[in-house]
């Protein structure tokens, strides 16, 4: 059907389903994949084979580790009484980019969506309860995206864990770097009401 | 601000026309089908970039032979400015000033309102039409609502899903999706209080205008749940969340959620009796004309210049004095309008000043 030659179009047809490659995207990768050295091919090949027997989640956190504790979780210099919640594994590395943070994740794996049909049960929020339960844990910072689905899945975790731990946090929400009040819409200057502090 | 030259070529079925309405009334009349609705709809593309027939604008492209092109002089506040939209194929491209520019850059330097069969559903048709109508006024005041509104719409849409599921027993997840509700649903709730207030002031001149005094017209925004909506703009939150809450068991036998922004409605009354269900078909279009005057006069309020009025079939369902109480208030107000109509003889009938323009067969004549 789109005339390219059925080994390229099985691969074009892998790439395309990776988050943000269109099938043009995925064309001209194959084509360079096509010019280039046979080794070079190959190495690929095996790095991306490597990948699902090599990576695994860790096992306290959830973050992507190469068998064993992630990196985080393996740093006797993190504070384990600070626990910051997270989506996915590319939020801890966002967080991490700022270096403000020094405790511990623990990676959910999802937000809450009943439209996607995910609901506590597909996400490590038991995992997540059984951590705060073992007592260590004195504050468990929501770190979710401030849509819709993040919002409601901070809710259901900060009404779940308040009686476990002495602290449930949020990340203070306001208005994104150079936004105009009038340009703003009601729900984020609220938030951003709510969140005021003293100069 | 007025439209003062107006081009259109191959829209439909107008050949190189090429129109200066007055900068107060211009009567468009002709037989039916030769081109007077098509007019109006160049003129809201112009303004818009959109047609207020068809959301498929490749629709209005002559058939035969694009590509569309419409093009006029505004002038306003802001000063001269040459606007031209052309339609080819699938493709439409926007210009201001000679350069071409994107959609948001475009938009601003004409505004328009239309009253047409497909707007006049606001008052016959369903709450949906009504719901919509308050958001398109509310969002062309203040974009950011559409946000708000976004939000509301996924929350609800989410927490149905839940409930469709057979969720509604899980209670911590439901009233996770509740408060999100309620929070977003309180903003929309807020805004459309606001606005159906501040409507049913500036309605008040136009309505006495069309109805003449002794009729009065009146609108109410009627929230849902209604008891959260007497709990006022501050209350409402709590009183929408009390409500979810008592509200689970039946939401979740129905697989949705029973109450809520989603089932807001705008009442109109005429003599204290429902528009909607006792109005006669004059008195149902009298109204519709008089909340689009409302509008029009909001619109002034914020940014103090009249928009464009375009009425299509003007006098349809208005008793001659009526039609001419309603030019004489354009009169008044200084609106510029262009209004059509299929009766040779209404210019005469309406008894105010106004260009007259004959549309026969896709072009225009003076007459
Ligand atoms: N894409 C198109 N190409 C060519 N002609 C079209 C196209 N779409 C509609 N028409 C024709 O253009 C005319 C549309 O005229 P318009 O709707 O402006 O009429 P009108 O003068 O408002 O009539 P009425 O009094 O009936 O409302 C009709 O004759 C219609 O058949
Ligand atoms: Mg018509
Ligand atoms: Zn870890």
């Amino acid at each position: 059907m789109s005339g390219l030659a059925p080994a390229v179009e099985r691969v074009v047809g892998e790439l395309c389903k990776l988050p943000g490659i269109g099938r043009k995207t995925a064309q001209r990768l194959v084509f360079h994949l096509l010019r280039a050295p046979a080794s070079e091919v190959a190495a690929l090949a095996a790095a991306l084979a490597e990948l699902p027997e090599k990576v695994r989640a860790c096992p306290t956190c959830f973050h992507l580790s190469e068998g064993g504790l992630c990196p985080v979780c393996s740093d006797p210099r993190r504070d384990p009484s600070v626990v910051c919640v997270v989506e996915e594994p590319a939020n801890v590395l966002a967080v991490e980019r700022t270096g403000a943070f020094h405790g511990l994740y623990h990676v959910l794996g999802g937000v809450l969506s009943p439209l996607k049909d995910v609901g506590p049960e597909d996400l490590r929020v038991n995992e997540l309860v059984e951590r705060v339960r073992s007592g260590k844990v004195a504050e468990v910072v929501l770190a979710l995206g401030s849509n819709v689905e993040g919002e409601a899945t901070a809710v259901y975790l900060s009404r779940l864990l308040k009686p476990l731990v002495p602290a449930v946090t949020r990340l203070a929400q306001g208005l994104p770097a150079g936004a105009d009040l009038e340009f703003t819409d009601d729900l984020t200057l609220a938030r951003a009401f709510e969140n005021r502090r003293n100069y | 601000m007025t439209l003062d030259l107006l081009q259109a070529d191959r829209i439909r079925c107008l050949r190189a026309v090429s129109l200066e309405p007055s900068r107060g009334l211009t009567l468009l009349h002709g037989r039916n089908g030769q081109g007077k609705t098509t007019l109006l709809e160049a003129a809201y593309l112009l303004a818009t970039g959109r047609s207020f027939r068809t959301p498929r604008i490749e629709e209005a492209v002559r058939r035969g032979g694009g590509p569309l092109r419409v093009a006029g002089r505004v002038s306003g506040r802001a000063g001269e400015t040459d606007l031209a939209v052309v339609v080819d194929g699938g493709a439409r491209r926007l210009a201001a000033d000679g350069a071409e520019v994107g959609l948001e850059a475009y938009l601003g330097r004409l505004e328009a309102l239309v009253l047409s069969a497909e707007r006049e559903r606001v008052l016959r048709g369903g709450p949906d039409e009504r719901r919509r109508f308050l958001d398109r006024g509310i969002a062309g005041l203040a974009p950011a609502y559409l946000r708000t509104l976004g939000e509301c719409r996924r929350a609800l849409e989410q927490r149905n899903a839940l409930l469709r599921s057979g969720g509604a027993g899980r209670r911590a997840e439901v009233e996770a999706w509740d408060e999100r509700l309620a929070a977003a649903a309180a903003a929309v709730h807020r805004r459309r209080r606001e606005y159906a207030v501040r409507l049913a002031a500036a309605l008040a001149e136009p309505a006495r205008a069309v109805f003449g005094p002794g009729e009065t017209l009146t609108v109410a925004y009627r929230p849902s749940p209604a008891a959260a909506g007497e709990a006022g703009p501050h209350g409402f939150e709590d009183a929408y969340r009390r409500a979810l809450r008592s509200g689970a068991s039946r939401d979740g036998a129905l697989g949705f959620t029973g109450e809520g922004p989603h089932r807001d409605d705008l009442l109109l009354e005429l003599e204290g009796r429902d528009l909607r269900k006792y109005g006669s078909a004059g008195q149902v279009r009298a109204a519709v004309i008089a909340l689009k005057l409302g509008k029009l006069r909001l619109y002034r309020e914020e940014r103090g210049e009249n928009p464009v009025l375009l009425m299509d079939d003007f006098d349809a369902d208005l008793d001659e004095e009526r039609a001419g109480r309603v030019a004489g208030f354009l009169q008044e107000e200084s609106v510029q309008a262009m209004l059509t109509t299929s009766k040779e003889t209404l210019a005469g009938a309406l008894g105010v000043p106004m260009r007259k323009v004959r549309v026969v067969e896709g072009e225009t004549r003076a007459a």
